[in-house]
């Protein structure tokens, strides 16, 4: 297991690397640079003047080793074009921790939440539990979040003024856009949960458990519930590597200074250096968790086998 | 009757005289049911869910009313009539005008077309391109996964926004193939990974083991005994992907990829309604009721179908 | 009634609602700086006298800024969101407040009889950390601007001053730059050529060179980072958030600020500002929404302000396509354009109907350009009611099929924004009906539909443009050969030459004259534009607050605002 993820951390690196590549070269090549809309009505002197500030007179592959360079010597993911004098890892390191703090608590509920009703749905199969659980999963995952949010402030904030507009910095800052995120992972994770749990549930190891006399809530507990959140888990790794990286649209809507608004407008905008620096820090996150789903996986659920080798050991096992 | 008698030891006392031949019975070993597939005795159980039912025919009513829906209304879904924006759902105009004064009605139904071509056969590409996908991948293991899976993480942490915007330049063309194609691209991602985690559990259960050891080809177990083992995760992950292939159409014409003006659809009706969505709710709740009414149809079927392709509860 | 101030037209800008007929509030808008010039000779009206009613004993205000300002290092950042903060806490030699030029950091200034030098005389003023501001601090702004080094965006705008063009192409050493520092509080000025708008369209701020340094590339990203001298002093930047700034007690004329705090809120939805003005989490807002503009009409407590700004909203030909080179195609389309419907159904009459190039708040010689005009362009559309029998002659001309139905264009809007795709579809409906040919739309985000038009691959954009300052030769520049900024391949040679010749003229009559030639060649004669709508807007404020300074290009910030009668 400790060759497989020192392996896999080797990978890892090869991903990052070719990741960061591709996207260095597509984002040079989208039309448009960060500059065009301050310069076009420039003397020539003054353009070069501008463009060579920030490096970008240079060819392009100059500027694809520099920026590998600066993050290997000085370890730096270099300045953004757009916001000027300010590094593209100081703006990861600060603000992607207020969009985690709101979006791991809103995972934490959505997970929590949808694992149980997704339960609850399944052993109350065709009643009334099970129909409330679906309604509330469509109306969770077809209510865009732009339409909650809306209605969510002005409804809060308006008509009952309980709390806050926009801002951040207490926790009545923080509730509604919370309640507007777990609405969607709840959806999600019930629907994905009940049926799952359905599957279980239809095992002979459940049937000889509960034929042994085990109550009902140790069979949920210790088999049923084991057996069935690979699905949840699943999803769970991706959506916990994006919360770091926040949602646009609720940081918009609420003035939260997450880091959810930055990496659509530095598309945009045509920001080099941040948009690539802001894919390494989500590509990084991303594979790093599905790297822990992988390894979740095996503790979970002693079937799965991921390194080779030992697969093949057991496949030439059976040949035998 | 039985065969094999060695269960029983102890034989003595026994004399062949005491046993006779009686012939073979062949009338109870007659099947007297008729002989049905797994597909159909599938719909067979699937006709008697009556929810699913009523969701194939609420489907019925959208795909009719898609259908139908423009002609229907004595109104133009395109001309515009400011002198009569935003009203209200009435008698004349049953779901009310946009904020141009064009009939709501028969805007909602000429969306939905767009939408529910959009929504459809985007999640059936994305399932059956991550199912194959993702049951090779489990299905092989080892070296195969490794690179398999890191395709994957490759395509998924390219921002899809820049993605998109190449391919809209690349292609030049902004007809629904292209669409399809900008929206299926990375969308078949999860369910391949979701596929290769169940198939990652199931993939040394003995039923396969047998098959691999009567000599079925890969291919053939993957999608013969492993997929249809994993249809319940499949079904939900398809009837997530609607809504969501719905409202990215919306998203793409963010980057001039959406659907072209005046054509319109139901992501691009919720999207303008955003802004009055407090004034004029009607304008934001009818095209999200239908892709609402949509996803229940589809969930409903859904569950319906998971109950009845489940080998387990077949009896 | 060309009552608005400055911030709002900053905000405004910001919002998208001007902003290059664009989506929204990540755009750049495609103008120059956001300066606030005064182009009017306007008598100044003093603030009114906050002595005869009780003000509030606790002051403060809530406003909103359009966007998070890049950077408040003002040699970096020229957006009208970092100009609108720095306005607040930095004092500039002079400031346009209440429609005339008046003296802020210096007491007085002298110009020498042949125009070419300025004698600025500093009153007594001190940074917030105690430091004296000097005439170096201003000084060194200038430098600095034309280094090459720099890369100041708007160098181009000070080579004004002697030797300007030669620093800022690195010929000439910056000792040699026409500024002169003659002690502590005397600056002198010399310029390369006579320019009595000097005032009006450069702002003249100080920097201390000690921070600047000190700070280095980190200047002006942390609100520690900055020292302050104006008004204000930025206590808190909560980066996409918000930003604080709080009374500078060593400000002097800290007796006249009476706000203790004012927040500039950032928040980027549209409907999340409204929602704030609703709950009186704001204090001031503009609204370009139609329902929530009856919304805010009804409430009794809420003042509103209608205002026209210095910003156009264009459809511009692509005069190198091979149809739309053709006169007779482009007229017609501009004649059958539907300006009243734009105005009233999209702006919600927020915007006026544009029947000429200018924007009426566009002053010379003390009348409106566009006034003075006579706008002629609504005499051809009177003269000319088949607008589809032009658009047949000109397809005739072009030997192309003379049946209007075989003739399709493409209309080019930037910005993907739900109010773009309306007002497309829109024109492309009335368009379609009033000409009988087909219209085709296509949307791109603001750098690639620029991109593309500078490449002139379009036939017919939807573009906007904004004047930064009170002379109305910048909106002309911008379709001489030489510039070609708007992207309508207009070339020639005797529009080029006036276009110069306005800007040597110091006889402010022939000026005029010469501006409406210009306005009537662009629009009438060669039909390079189709001029749709005049920018504007709708300011809602508190009726508890008072002092903003509405006139056109006012930068007097928020230094007079302040409330009576808050709840």
């Amino acid at each position: 297991m400790l060759i497989y993820i020192l392996k896999r951390i080797l990978y890892m690196a090869m991903v990052l690397f070719i990741v960061v590549s591709i996207t260095f070269f597509m984002i040079h090549n989208v039309p448009g640079d960060p500059l065009t809309s301050s310069v076009m009505n420039l003397p020539d002197q003054v353009k070069a003047n501008y463009y060579a500030r920030y490096g970008l007179d240079k060819p392009l592959f100059e500027q694809y080793l520099r920026f590998w360079k600066l993050l290997f010597t000085e370890g730096s993911l270099g300045e953004s074009i757009k916001y000027p004098g300010r590094l593209v890892e100081e703006f990861i390191l600060k603000y992607s921790g207020i969009s985690a703090r709101l979006g791991l608590i809103s995972v934490a509920i959505g997970f929590s939440v949808g694992i149980v009703f997704g339960i609850v749905a399944a052993i109350f199969k065709n009643k009334w539990p099970d129909y409330a659980v679906m309604l509330t999963a469509i109306a969770g995952i077809t209510i865009p979040v732009f339409v909650l949010a809306a209605v969510f402030q002005y409804f809060f904030t308006v008509k009952l003024q309980w709390f806050p507009t926009t801002g951040w910095g207490t926790v009545r800052h923080m509730v509604l856009p919370i309640a507007c995120m777990c609405l969607s992972p709840i959806a999600t994770y019930a629907r994905y949960m009940r049926s799952s749990v359905l599957d279980v549930l239809g095992q002979d190891y459940i049937l000889t458990a509960e034929s042994k006399g085990v109550s009902s809530f140790n069979v949920v507990r210790r088999h049923v519930f084991r057996n069935s959140v690979l699905p949840a888990i699943t999803l769970l790794g991706p959506s916990v590597a994006s919360v770091f990286t926040g949602s646009f649209v609720i940081e918009s809507m609420f003035a939260i200074p997450g880091l959810g608004t930055y990496f659509i407008r530095a598309i945009n905008e045509r920001d080099f250096t941040m948009v690539l620096g802001m894919n390494l820090f989500y590509c990084l996150l991303y594979i790093a968790s599905l790297l822990l789903v992988d390894i979740l996986y095996v503790v979970i659920d002693p079937r799965i086998r991921l390194a080779a080798s030992k697969d093949g050991r057991r496949k030439k096992a059976h040949a035998e | 009757m039985l065969n094999n008698q060695s269960w029983c030891t102890n034989t003595e006392g026994l004399s062949p005289e005491q046993f006779q031949i009686v012939g073979a019975d062949k009338e109870s070993e007659a099947i007297l049911r008729p002989h049905i597939t797994y597909l159909q005795d599938a719909w067979r159980r699937l006709k008697q869910n009556k929810l699913s039912m009523f969701g194939l025919i609420l489907l019925c009513i959208l795909t009719v009313m898609v259908i139908f829906g423009p002609i229907i209304s004595p109104y133009d879904y395109e001309s515009v009539n400011p002198a009569i924006k935003n009203d209200p759902p009435s008698a004349e105009h049953w779901f009310g005008t946009d904020t141009l004064g064009r009939d709501y009605f028969a805007r909602v139904w000429q969306g939905g077309r767009v939408s529910i071509i959009i929504g459809l056969s985007g999640a059936l590409i994305s399932a059956v391109a991550g199912c194959l996908y993702g049951g090779i991948s489990a299905y092989f293991g080892g070296r195969v996964d490794t690179i398999m899976m890191r395709i994957v993480e490759i395509l998924n942490s390219v921002p899809y926004l820049l993605v998109v915007i190449l391919l809209s330049l690349v292609l030049d063309s902004k007809g629904i193939g292209t669409l399809l194609l900008a929206m299926t691209l990375t969308g078949w991602c999860s369910i391949a990974r979701l596929v290769r985690a169940q198939m990652l559990q199931i993939r040394s259960s003995d039923f396969v083991l047998a098959a691999r050891l009567l000599g079925v080809r890969p291919v053939k177990i993957v999608i013969q005994h492993l997929i249809p083992n994993t249809f319940s995760v499949i079904i939900v992950a398809v009837t997530f992907r609607i809504p969501s292939y719905i409202f990215g159409e919306a998203f793409l014409s963010y980057v001039g990829l959406g659907v072209q003006a005046p054509q319109t659809s139901w992501g691009a009706l919720c999207s303008q309604a955003q802004v009055s969505l407090v004034f004029h709710p009607h304008l934001m709740f009818l095209p999200a009721g239908a892709i609402a009414m949509t996803m229940l149809a589809f969930t409903l079927l859904g569950d319906g179908l998971r109950d009845a392709l489940d080998p387990r509860l077949r009896k | 009634m060309k009552k608005l101030f400055c911030l709002l037209l900053a905000m405004l800008m910001a919002f998208g609602l001007l902003a290059a007929c664009s989506d929204g509030a990540e755009d750049t808008p495609p103008s120059g700086p956001q300066e606030e010039v005064d182009p009017t000779p306007q008598t100044g009206k003093p603030p009114e006298d906050p002595d005869t009613i009780e003000i509030d004993e606790v002051q403060y205000f809530n406003t909103t800024l359009g966007s998070e300002p890049p950077s408040l290092n003002e040699l970096l950042d020229t957006s009208v969101y970092c100009n609108t903060i720095i306005g607040n806490i930095v004092e500039p030699l002079v400031r346009n407040e209440y429609g005339a030029i008046v003296p802020a950091g210096c007491s007085e200034y002298e110009v020498s009889e042949d125009g070419l030098t300025y004698t600025f005389h500093l009153r007594e003023n001190y940074w917030n950390d105690g430091v004296q501001v000097t005439a170096e601090h201003y000084a060194y702004t200038i430098r600095m601007r034309l280094l090459p080094e720099t890369g100041y965006p708007y160098a181009a705008d000070m080579y004004v001053i002697k030797n300007g063009e030669a620093v800022n192409s690195g010929e000439m050493d910056v000792s040699e730059l026409g500024v002169k520092v003659i002690d502590d509080l005397t600056l002198e000025v010399s310029l390369e050529y006579v320019c009595p708008a000097l005032l009006s369209t450069i702002r003249f701020t100080p920097l201390r060179q000690d921070v600047v340094e000190k700070w280095g590339d980190r200047f002006g990203t942390e609100a520690e980072t900055l020292v302050c001298c104006g008004p204000f002093v930025l206590d808190e930047w909560v980066h996409n958030s918000s930003l604080t700034l709080v009374k500078n007690e060593s400000y002097w004329d800290a007796d006249t600020v009476k706000l203790q705090t004012a927040t500039y809120n950032i928040v980027l939805e549209e409907v999340a500002r409204y929602n704030m003005l609703d709950n009186g989490s704001l204090d001031t807002l503009d609204v370009s929404e139609q329902d929530y503009i009856d919304h805010f009409s009804a409430r009794e407590d809420l003042v509103s302000r209608k205002y026209t700004s210095a910003r156009h909203h264009t459809m511009g030909f692509n005069l190198s396509d091979d149809v739309f080179s053709n006169r007779s195609i482009r007229l017609a389309i501009s004649l059958a354009f539907p300006r009243e419907g734009t105005s009233t159904y999209i702006w919600g009459d927020l915007t006026t109907p544009a029947y000429g190039y200018l924007p009426p708040p566009m002053f010379e010689n003390n009348v409106s350009i566009r006034e003075a005009s006579g706008d002629p362009f609504k005499q051809m559309i009177e003269d000319n009611p088949d607008p589809q029998a032009i658009l047949i002659e000109g397809l005739k001309e072009l030997g192309l099929s003379e049946d209007p139905a075989d003739f399709e264009f493409e209309l080019y809007v930037s910005g993907t924004a739900a109010r773009s795709h309306t007002m497309g579809e829109y024109w492309q409906q009335e368009l379609q009906n009033a000409l009988g040919c087909t219209v085709t739309l296509r949307y791109d985000d603001w750098a690639i539909f620029y991109d593309n038009c500078l490449a002139g691959d379009f036939q017919m954009g939807y573009i906007s443009w904004g004047s930064p300052g009170a002379d109305a030769s910048y909106l002309f520049n911008l379709f001489t050969t030489s510039s070609g900024a708007y992207p309508a391949f207009y070339n020639n040679p005797e529009y080029d030459e006036l276009a110069l010749a306005v800007q040597q003229e110091i006889d402010p009559e022939k000026r005029l004259e010469m501006f409406i030639e210009l306005d009537n060649m662009l629009v009438c004669e060669d039909v390079v534009i189709c001029p749709c709508v005049y920018a504007g807007g709708l300011n809602f404020s508190y009726d508890y607050v008072y002092g903003v300074d509405t006139s056109t290009f006012s930068s007097a910030g928020l230094k007079y605002v302040y409330t009576a009668g808050r709840e």
